[in-house]
């Protein structure tokens, strides 16, 4: 019996110890490690400043950053600040979980440089409820060693969809003549609807098409998105550069396969060149933005955006948390290193990118990043995945599919 | 057992392994060498890196982390083992009228998934001030791995003869001394059982102490790793794999050290009828 | 007291920590949750009571079935390839001997890995561009083009449930273990002494005998298998075409992606009664009595 008590001291003891004993305590929802040095510095400052607010960092994996929400929504024990996942948000300003801080945002020295198309996403009409923080784009990335093998111009990535198809037949290679391609030219991008839009729509709006307009009307039924699709087809089923079972790789899949040197030209984005540097050491790549058609550059502005919560109790502690959080000292100290994407491009000629050369295409992508509008982002999943998908495997023709899902996606924006 | 077992085993055994093996040679491998085709089933440049990582991030937390899992699988075991040799002791021998009613209840419990009972369990949670506590969670673990155990305790001091009882109770003995004195020594196979099924289902859980605890003071082994190791769009696959295989090592010294009491076989014969 | 009064408040007594433990933490959120499942609920608060809306909705929506569908030809598949080898593992391991020991290692080993990082791990081994199935199956020759495992319905819940199997097993084969220890060295040489082969003993004597041991192990696979998340949501993401989606997945997504809580609490309710269903047969089966 008296084991117990003991294991059971020794408990309370754990828990009390994890306890901060300021007054204010801010509690920081982020999925990104590197937070936690943005944290110490700011907690290191305000003891050196004699204040007695502190933050605490808690880590949040994506796949739960919208149930662990709601359940503490639902709880009243909400975070104070919480870098959410971009598209979540305006559901979420919807219902109100999120506070106005449109004075002090405009207030901020920064604000003109944020990028506003992913700002519009953290707004509700002309109210500010979050701020671009962590941004996540999609780009191209190309092996520059595999170009040289087969005598292309390594420094001449596709810029057009013909370019990336010309380019990606010279890269799809049976090395031994076993009738087993050794080397993909490309791959498509799959695993969930949600890799869908940040991977497929940017060749959509390449083409000059759109998913919805400025009023908020689907305009996804266009011969523009059609033609996107019979393309992404036809790379597999017609100019044989991507694998069929490419439809379902995910994010990793592709990933292990240009590491391993499967593959010559790669979906990829900024979160992948720390990883690509340690685990292909000696592969010289390069990142371009995803070829266009019709239209002009375009990729999708993803990533998150950091809000203050309507159950925060000290805003001001929270705004001034966040001011911190935006000062170049921390932006450059605390992101910059893991090549993390700054929210603030003017940021971006600092000593850390400078020595990776692949960084330097960010700073003109960002100009082109654009995020879709919607409440019911995550409903309208599910036609897009469904449709696009039996395209993709060949088993429904594309203008159907445009059609059927536009359908489907107006009738959940009516409901 | 015959050759012929023995080859057939051997061939089945090799196949189990492959993936083991896998995991155990990439935790070994240098960054370079994780991903590269064709796959090397043995490595050239074996080194600790992976795990020089695991264990040293974020000043050496990993060690925090697994130290809470010990507790937490401490504190699970302890709570299920009482609740189940009660309640398993009491439907088997005690029966009273409505307990099977109750025993359904729990049964029901393997079958809800976590995500039905997610928002109001946080709720009750934060009410009783047990969230992001190492008490709070073992809670919660004691009540979703305790129905199977409970069955597993019914199950096996049900096939223990009545008489057992009956002689014991004859002598004088309290129905507390007749279970722990008479039966529990008897059923220790199964008490072996839950004690690997609970330390195991406490050491590889993921989503319930994600969802229960938040700081980093309470976090435990899956959960750290899987944070250093995977995002949104990547995933460190040495890193993975190095905290599989630490991973694999507590539960299988749990097993081999009960082991014993699957296999016995001298239970039989003198305590039955 | 009488005897028999003694005995029953023994046995409430024994028994009520459990009734504490899931009073507390199961039955006062299942209940919640019934209730929700009545209503249109909110977030943020202020949820009206909508009557049975949620479970006609659930009922009518094609996916609800297609999930169910998906989920039942899983379980289907994977418990025979759980169950059979576990049995006969069982029954052949027995005994003490060192090479008992080393092979009830080994196929147990599979069961210390979480759940995630091995399906993580056969993600990785399946792929058709760079994983070692492929490699291992071109290299010896034993196929022409790398099959694509995970891309193909009946194929990935195959491969799946092969996982799983793999995984599992050696769980399914400790339960039935202690539960052989449960069967007398008696029984068996008379048996042996009667002249019966080893089949024989097996289907006559072992397993009558294990029936009780073997439903229970059969409830805990059937359960766990209807309750499949994991491995789906990181092998195959429900594809292609949803065919992999399990009802478990569905209720993730309605609760979590279209943020509609109620109508996820009542198809987790509508999930609760078919599984009490399918487990009270099994139940029924296994002749389960007190004794």
């Amino acid at each position: 019996m008296s084991k117990k008590i003991v294991v059971l001291l020794l408990v309370a003891l754990f828990t009390l110890s994890g306890v901060l004993m300021a007054s204010t305590t801010l509690i920081l929802w982020d999925q990104n490690q590197s937070t936690e040095k943005i944290v110490k510095m700011f907690n290191e400052k305000m003891e050196n400043e004699g204040k007695d607010i502190r933050v605490k960092l808690e880590i949040i994996p994506y796949d739960q950053m919208v149930p662990k929400f709601m359940a503490s929504l639902s709880t009243g024990r909400a975070p104070d600040l919480y870098g959410l996942d971009i598209v979540q948000f305006p559901y979420f300003i919807s219902i109100g979980a999120f506070t106005d801080i449109t004075n002090w945002a405009k207030s901020q020295p920064y604000f003109d440089e944020l990028p506003q198309g992913m700002m519009k996403v953290g707004m509700k009409g002309e109210t500010i409820y979050a701020l671009p923080y962590q941004i996540d784009m999609s780009t191209l990335l190309w092996n520059k060693d595999m170009f040289k093998e087969a005598g292309l111009d390594p420094e001449q990535p596709p810029k057009t969809w013909y370019e990336l198809v010309e380019i990606g037949k010279q890269l799809t290679i049976d090395n031994d003549g076993d009738g087993i391609i050794d080397q993909w030219g490309f791959n498509l991008a799959g695993g969930g609807a949600g890799a869908y839009m940040f991977w497929f729509m940017p060749f959509v709006w390449g083409n000059g098409g759109s998913m919805f307009d400025d009023d908020g009307n689907v305009t996804l039924d266009s011969y523009e998105t059609v033609e996107a699709l019979q393309f992404w087809s036809d790379l597999i089923h017609k100019y044989k550069i991507a694998p069929l079972s490419s439809v379902q790789y995910g994010s990793g899949d592709r990933y292990n396969a240009f590491v391993s040197g499967k593959l010559a030209m790669y979906l990829g984005g900024n979160f992948n060149i720390t990883s690509l540097r340690k685990d292909a050491p000696n592969m010289d790549f390069g990142v371009t933005p995803i070829p266009k058609n019709r239209g002009g550059f375009a990729t999708f502005g993803g990533g998150s955006l950091l809000g203050i919560t309507s159950q925060c109790k000290n805003v001001e502690a929270a705004q001034e948390f966040m001011a911190f959080i935006y000062s170049d000292e921390a932006q450059i100290e605390a992101y910059a290193p893991n090549l993390q994407l700054l929210a603030r491009p003017s940021l971006y000629d600092n000593k850390y990118y400078n020595e990776i050369p692949q960084m330097a295409a960010f700073a003109d992508i960002l100009g082109y990043a654009l995020t879709p509008y919607s409440t019911n982002y995550n409903e309208i999943y599910d036609p897009v995945q469904y449709y696009f998908e039996s395209v993709f495997l060949g088993k429904m023709n594309a203008e159907e599919a445009v059609k059927k899902c536009t359908e489907e996606i107006k009738q959940i924006m009516n409901k | 057992m015959s050759k012929k077992t023995f080859i057939l085993l051997l061939i089945l055994s090799l196949f189990f392994m492959i993936a083991i093996y896998w995991t155990v040679l990439t935790s070994f491998k240098p960054p370079e060498e994780v991903l590269s085709y064709p796959p090397g089933f043995i490595t050239a440049n074996p080194t600790l890196e992976q795990y020089n990582k695991l264990f040293t991030t974020a000043d050496s937390i990993f060690l925090r982390y697994a130290g809470n899992t010990f507790i937490l699988c401490g504190l699970s075991i302890a709570i299920v083992m009482i609740l189940s040799i009660l309640g398993g002791y009491s439907l088997s021998k005690l029966p009273f009228k409505g307990c099977n009613v109750i025993f359904l209840l729990v049964l029901s419990i393997m079958m809800v998934p976590y995500q039905s009972l997610l928002i109001p369990l946080y709720d009750l949670m934060n009410k009783l001030n047990l969230l992001d506590t190492l008490f709070g969670l073992s809670l919660i673990y004691a009540t979703y791995f305790m129905p199977f155990c409970l069955f597993m305790m019914k199950n096996y001091f049900s096939s223990l003869p009545a008489t057992l009882r009956e002689s014991a109770l004859i002598d004088g003995a309290s129905e507390l001394k007749i279970l722990f004195k008479v039966h529990l020594p008897l059923a220790m196979p199964a008490v072996a059982t839950i004690i690997v099924y609970v330390f195991l289902a406490t050491w590889n859980d993921f989503i319930l102490s994600l969802i229960f605890t938040s700081s980093s003071e309470v976090r435990n082994v899956q959960v750290g790793f899987m944070n250093f190791a995977t995002s949104r769009f990547t995933q460190d696959w040495g890193l993975i794999n190095a905290g599989a295989t630490f991973s694999i090592i507590p539960s299988i010294i749990v097993f081999l050290v009960l082991q014993k009491y699957y296999v016995q076989g001298m239970t039989s014969g003198s305590t039955k009828g | 007291m009488t005897l028999r009064q003694k005995k029953n408040f023994s046995g409430l007594l024994f028994l009520l920590p459990v009734m504490i433990m899931v009073g507390i933490f199961f039955i006062y959120p299942l209940i919640r949750v019934l209730i929700t499942s009545f209503q249109e609920w909110n977030v943020m608060g202020g949820s009206k009571f909508i009557g049975f809306e949620n479970y006609t909705a659930a009922l009518t929506d094609d996916e609800f079935w297609l999930t169910l569908g998906n989920t039942i030809i899983y379980a289907l598949i994977v418990t025979p390839m759980i169950f059979v080898p576990a049995l006969l593992l069982a029954v052949v391991l027995k005994k003490t001997s060192r090479s008992s020991k080393f092979f009830r290692t080994i196929f147990f080993l599979p069961f210390a890995i979480s759940f995630v990082a091995s399906s993580y791990m056969w993600k990785w081994i399946y792929n058709d561009t760079y994983g070692i199935l492929n490699y291992m199956l071109t290299s010896l020759h034993l196929i022409s083009q790398p099959i694509n495992w995970l891309g193909e319905t009946w194929l990935s819940r195959i491969m799946v449930s092969i996982m799983v199997s793999w995984k599992t097993l050696g769980f399914s084969m400790i339960i039935i273990l202690a539960g052989l220890q449960g069967i007398p060295n008696e029984v068996y040489e008379a048996a042996s002494i009667d002249g019966a082969k080893k089949s024989q003993t097996l289907r006559f004597i072992t397993l009558p005998l294990l029936r009780p041991t073997l439903i229970l192990a059969l409830i805990l696979s059937v359960a766990g298998s209807f309750k499949a998340f994991d491995h789906f949501f990181i092998m195959t993401k429900g594809g292609p075409l949803k065919t992999t989606e399990t009802i478990v997945m569905y209720i993730n997504k309605v609760a979590f992606e279209y943020y509609n809580i109620g109508l996820g609490s009542a198809i987790s309710v509508l999930f609760l009664i078919i599984l009490l269903i399918v487990s009270f047969f099994q139940l029924k089966a296994g002749g389960f009595s007190n004794e």
